[in-house]
């Protein structure tokens, strides 16, 4: 596998000197360092915000709050762990209370957000009109069968998925995002592979019956 | 957990970046063993490679959007971080002016005590025999009573003449005193100099040195009825109530209400663009017409 080789060296190149740098430029609110961030982590933060909402709608608005954010607590920020699971944190939050608010607003699943405190669960968004980000932006055949059943799964699994396997973290890590133990951000992931696997093998029974 | 459990969530960790050679092998051995689990596997690889597929266009105004909103707040931040240090230090100088204040006045009231009314080290005694129904105030130096150095009575007129010059002549502060303050400072001057001419320098009971701090003084109370006055304008074109501040600056000692004056002072007000009246910074309506606030340039 080695494609698999290769993205391990790349996970693990980002050098712990990297991360102290970024502290240090933060504890000082170096804007300069932080533009340089937007840009190096925009596309990453956008496609977790879609894969967390499940829409389009706000995602601008929140990345840009949550780099604000960033500015504001940057001191918090210690260089101990990796950059990007502490800034998927904060969106993470942001996320988290912008749906809470909508769905108050709304009246709609406000009874469920007792349960929905701590255990890193994210309350599901309300569909928005339209096919979903994800099949738009499918670029393959599998992508685009995929897209639909990614539509249609939680917001946990399909963060899990993402984080796991595109973002590359490591298991502790995305348990230090979703504020989650370990063992339930695996079982996610399994969940979550599970789904998309049976949705590629309905689609390939399909093909084959035909 | 059954051998093919453990095969799926080896799937799991094998397809990710971080697996270990030993997962690795137990799942290779699994694998070749067990079809199901093979296709499962094959089915995983290419649901994780389709997720690869998943791509969302870059958002090109995003940066730039994001980027100047970064800059706004950190500007932001940096003048609320300097207010936070100047309150500090007002605060840390409040109580060292309080506590310099406090203990001027506890020596000064014993040694007061001690001469029987030292005035800036002339005695203002009373001459004459009271019996007699004659009684003339005159000043005179009593023996033991504290003279003011030369050096520091220099000091102190150059110190109040800048301050009275600082109100009178500078370019912007001169415009914010009103005239009543600088009449009425002149007014408290003048009435110090005349009981000087009456009693100090026509008697020839003061010398040179004995009058020079008196004078002093005369100047440091017309400074501070200026500095009152300044109060009293700025207060007025910031929006706060300036007989309210005027009355604290005047009363809280050791020059303690001026400083919690400047320290909690609020921004300027700014001409409303069509009425021209004062409004304040974070109004969207100017408070006199009505109008909507017009778009300001940033800071």
């Amino acid at each position: 596998m080695p494609s698999e080789t290769m993205s391990l060296t790349l996970a693990h190149s980002v050098e712990p000197a990297e991360s102290a740098h970024i502290a240090r430029g933060l504890r000082a609110r170096d804007v300069a360092l932080l533009g340089h961030l937007v840009e190096r982590y925009q596309t990453q933060l956008v496609r977790y915000l879609i894969y967390l909402l499940g829409r389009r709608e706000h995602v601008e608005d929140l990345v840009q709050e949550t780099w604000l954010r960033v500015l504001e607590r940057g001191r918090q920020y210690d260089g101990r762990m990796r950059f990007e699971p502490w800034l998927f944190a904060i969106a993470r939050h942001l996320a988290l209370d912008l749906v809470r608010r909508r769905r108050v607003l709304s009246l709609d699943g406000a009874r469920q957000d007792g349960a929905a405190e701590d255990d890193g669960s994210f309350p599901a968004c309300l569909p928005a009109g339209g096919p979903s980000p994800f099949e738009a932006a499918a670029r393959s055949e599998d992508a685009a069968r995929l897209a639909a059943s990614l539509a249609a799964l939680e917001p946990i699994y399909r963060e899990a998925l993402l984080l796991r396997f595109q973002e590359e973290m490591s298991l502790l890590e995305i348990a230090g995002v979703v504020g989650a133990p370990v063992s339930t951000v695996a079982s996610r992931i399994q969940r979550g592979l599970a789904a998309l696997r049976a949705r590629l093998a309905r689609e390939e029974d399909a093909d084959g019956r035909s | 957990m059954d051998v093919h459990e453990e095969a799926r969530a080896l799937i799991a960790s094998c397809l990710a970046a971080d697996a270990t050679a030993a997962e690795r092998q137990r799942l290779a051995e699994h694998l070749a063993a067990c079809p199901e689990c093979r296709r499962e596997m094959e089915l995983s690889r290419r649901a994780v490679r389709a997720l690869g597929e998943i791509t969302f266009a870059a958002v090109p105004e995003l940066d730039g959007r994001v980027r100047a909103a970064l800059a706004r707040r950190s500007r932001e931040l940096a003048l609320e971080s300097a207010r936070r240090r100047k309150r500090l230090l007002g605060f840390a100088a409040a109580i060292a002016m309080t506590a310099a204040g406090s203990l001027a006045v506890w020596k000064g009231a014993g040694r007061a005590r001690r001469h029987r009314g030292d005035l800036l080290g002339a005695a203002f005694v009373r001459r004459g025999d009271p019996a007699a129904g004659l009684v003339r105030p005159r000043l005179t130096v009593r023996e033991g009573a504290w003279v003011m150095p030369i050096p520091l009575l220099v000091l102190v007129l150059l110190g109040c003449v800048s301050v009275l010059g600082f109100f009178l002549f500078h370019s912007s502060v001169r415009r914010v005193v009103p005239r009543t303050a600088k009449l009425l400072a002149l007014l408290v001057a003048a009435a110090i100099w005349l009981f000087l001419a009456l009693f100090g320098a026509a008697e020839q009971q003061l010398s040179l040195f004995e009058a020079l701090p008196i004078f002093a003084g005369s100047l440091f109370v017309a400074a501070f009825v200026l500095a009152l006055g300044y109060v009293y304008g700025d207060a007025r074109r910031r929006g706060m109530s300036p007989p309210l501040w005027t009355l604290a600056a005047f009363l809280v000692p050791n020059l303690v209400g001026f400083l919690v004056y400047f320290l909690l002072r609020k921004p300027l007000l700014e001409p409303c663009g069509s009425c021209g009246r004062g409004m304040a910074a974070g109004q969207a309506f100017c408070p006199a017409c009505g109008q909507p606030a017009q778009a300001r340039p940033p800071a």
